[in-house]
């Protein structure tokens, strides 16, 4: 069954077309990478995907809900993690995931914060305000807001961004046990070492436009590396 | 230090840009409206010197300009929390030094002149402009160079007096209360010896020149607004503050379920009480309906006085009661709203199943509690100082149902983005039309007390329309993005 289907998907903002006729199926159980340029559309694809942006054209369907009809119905099956958001600033780690799982309904909550404050090593963080926290700090809370719940399909943007390394690896051997086990990831990131190492499939979005899209393999002539692959098909448009 | 005339330019620019790109081109409207309220203040005058001398209207004028340049002066207050939580994902020139080979005292330098020059435009001009043009209607004789002169003066003072109180702030709490201390001494000790208008006209130098036509009193202004300004400047830090560790008891579980009665909007509306105790607001919604209050006082004062002139000198009297305060208050209390809507960001809310019609009614929970508990207190020390225990009732159910009103009202029209919509004109003029006929309406009838049941009808039909406005905002705000 379709994790993501979108048929047509466009947004634009007056003259400017961000995202033109994107048609992608990501599968449950799949680890799916967007890539492009900055400026190509991924965050706006992101954005619409989850219900935060209302695309001008098209259809999206997330989790078997359609994004437009029910953007709250398609965040409650989601974990997100932006690119650039951060948590709000007068709640302490621990009372915004506690928020998180109060929003979302989780059943028991306090294992499950626990897990992911001991998961990303926020123990000496839980009871500071996230407006004092650096900025690596900030993007572990939004990692662990997004894994709280346990959700089926992930919406990961730039994830690794800050991140130390050992977090880093950490947080990549966790997603792909999370594939492994049929979770579902749609992935951003300009990070291409990271697409090759996670993703099943790759869609290379170039100025709005879905230029290429298929496995690694299906993608990469002899011997060439996922940057090769990418910088050949960007400058070929 | 390198002369940079680019930098002020560019600083010029992107105060323009943000304030346009804020408010679209509703910011140029405000310089308008402060000369139409010049304008009127200007003709005000000649009610006034029935009730003052021109020495007092002198010391008032000074005073109203010096309190404007108070409440610019705020800058220090820039630093830590408008950069870090109120512009949200917008980075501006002042947090270039972290990246840049230029200090932060250098460009905060730039940036206080710029301010100075920006308020200057949109403040100080446009009253000028406006006294003036009242002087061609009224044939007062006011010595314009003159008043420019010291108005600016004291405009400059207020604005550096803050910097530098700001400033202190930023460093010591404990030293800031000492100067305080020391300010509210003087101004005791004066106001015994000359009474406290006198005093504290004694201690605005430029009113001393506009009435004796000497030089003195400003040039002694703008030694102060020079020293004030370079203390300011010199001890401000070079890095914002550091975060610190401070450790929280986790609050927010037991905070939910004290918000529990109000259902799926509790969770929401106890984070809103979180934000509004933490960082640090709660004392500021409760002082706010302070300054309200005073210039309410002001305006009675000066209602009778203005009527009796425009009625060629026939006394007229009005009998302000308690239900009078309850509508006034009322509307007053919708600033609270406003307040809720400045304490965080609401970006984070993108990535929760969350609408943002449910925000908007988590903080009108909160509003109205607040609105209880803070209007409640101030209606009955009104009721109480007047005597009138018997109106209390009928107050209090006014002033709930008018302040219900006019919060849903500005949340209907405005959803989250209030501090930025209310200086849209057309937002700002339609919100006018929704609320100031109730207030007339109510007002009127609170001063006669056959009309106490009319009025109180109009006030719990407005109850019901905010009802059914409330019922609204889904429909307008529930699929709206968050943005900064």
């Amino acid at each position: 069954m379709a994790a993501i289907t979108t048929k047509g998907l466009t947004k634009r903002y007056g003259s400017l077309e961000a995202l033109g006729n994107l048609d992608i199926t990501v599968e449950e159980g799949e680890s799916f990478c967007l890539l492009g340029p900055n400026g190509s559309g991924k965050t706006t694809t992101i954005g619409i995907l989850t219900g935060s942006l209302q695309s001008t054209a098209g259809t999206a369907v997330v989790m078997g809900i359609d994004v437009t009809a029910d953007p709250i119905g398609v965040k409650r099956k989601i974990g997100i993690v932006p690119e650039m958001e951060y948590p709000p600033s007068f709640l302490t780690v621990r009372e915004y995931l506690d928020l998180v799982c109060s929003l979302r309904k989780v059943d028991d909550p306090k294992p499950k914060i626990d897990r992911w404050i001991q998961f990303f090593g926020l123990e000496s963080k839980e009871n500071v305000m996230c407006k004092d926290l650096s900025k690596g700090t900030k993007k572990k809370v939004m990692l662990s807001a997004a894994f709280v719940h346990q959700p089926k399909l992930l919406f990961l943007d730039e994830p690794f961004l800050d991140l130390d390394p050992i977090i880093q690896r950490n947080t990549r051997e966790y997603l792909k046990t999370y594939v492994k086990e049929g979770g579902t990831i749609f992935l951003s990131t300009h990070i291409l070492e990271i697409a090759e190492k996670l993703c099943d499939r790759v869609g290379i979005l170039y100025n709005g436009k879905l230029i290429a899209c298929g496995s690694l393999s299906e993608l990469k002539h002899s011997q060439e590396s996922l940057e090769d692959v990418f910088m050949r098909l960007v400058e070929a448009v | 230090m390198e002369l940079r005339p680019n930098l002020f330019l560019l600083l010029i620019k992107e105060e323009y840009r943000a304030q346009s790109s804020m408010f679209n081109s509703s910011f140029l409207v405000y310089p308008v409206l402060m000369f139409a309220i010049a304008l009127l203040m200007g003709w005000m005058l000649l009610p006034m010197r029935t009730a003052l001398t021109t020495e007092q209207i002198v010391i008032i004028g000074h005073v109203g300009v010096l309190v404007a340049g108070m409440l610019v002066g705020g800058f220090a207050m820039f630093q830590d929390p408008i950069l870090e939580r109120r512009m949200g994902g917008v980075r501006m020139l002042l947090g270039t030094p972290g990246t840049l080979p230029i200090s932060y005292k250098e460009i905060f330098s730039y940036f206080y002149i710029k301010d100075l020059l920006y308020y200057m435009l949109i403040n100080i001009l446009p009253v000028l402009a406006g006294v003036y043009l009242s002087t061609a209607f009224t044939g007062l004789q006011i010595n314009m160079l003159m008043a420019t002169i010291t108005l600016t003066a004291a405009f400059l003072m207020g604005v550096s007096l803050t910097f530098a109180l700001s400033t202190v702030m930023v460093r010591s709490r404990a030293a800031l209360g000492v100067v305080m201390v020391i300010l509210l001494a003087v101004v005791a000790w004066l106001s015994l010896q000359v009474g406290i208008l006198q005093a504290i006209g004694e201690l605005i130098p430029p009113v001393g020149s506009y009435q004796n036509g000497t030089w003195t009193g400003a040039l002694i202004a703008f030694a102060v607004f020079i020293i004030l300004s370079a203390f300011s400047l010199l001890c401000i830090r070079e890095k914002p503050a550091q975060a610190v560790d401070k450790h929280y008891t986790s609050h927010f579980k037991e905070t939910e379920k004290r918000f529990a009665i109000f259902g799926s909007y509790g969770t929401l509306a106890a984070k809103e009480w979180i934000d509004l105790v933490r960082s640090g607001s709660l004392g500021y919604v409760v002082f706010s309906f302070l300054i309200p209050l005073l210039f309410l006082w002001g305006f009675l004062w000066i209602f009778p006085v203005a009527l009796t002139f425009i009625m060629g000198g026939s006394h007229i009297s009005f009998g302000f009661n308690t239900i009078f305060y309850s509508v006034v208050i009322g509307f007053f209390a919708s600033e609270l709203y406003g307040w809720l809507n400045r304490l965080d960001t609401i970006e984070c809310y993108k990535t929760l199943p969350v609408k943002m019609s449910d925000v908007i009614k988590a903080k009108l929970i909160l509003f109205m509690i607040l609105n209880v508990v803070v209007s409640t207190v101030y209606l009955a020390l009104i009721c109480i100082s007047r005597v009138e225990y018997g109106l209390f009732p009928v107050a209090f159910f006014t002033m709930f149902m008018v302040s219900a009103y006019v919060a849903v009202v500005i949340a209907y029209m405005t959803g989250l983005y209030t501090n930025s919509l209310l200086f849209d004109y057309k937002v700002l003029l339609k919100y006018w039309v929704a609320v100031a006929p109730l207030l007339i309406v109510l007002i009127v009838t609170s001063f006669a007390s056959w009309l106490l049941w009319p009025g109180v009808a109009i006030a719990a039909l407005a109850g019901i329309v905010a009802y059914i406005l409330l019922k609204k905002i889904d429909g307008k705000w529930g699929r709206e993005e968050f943005r900064a």
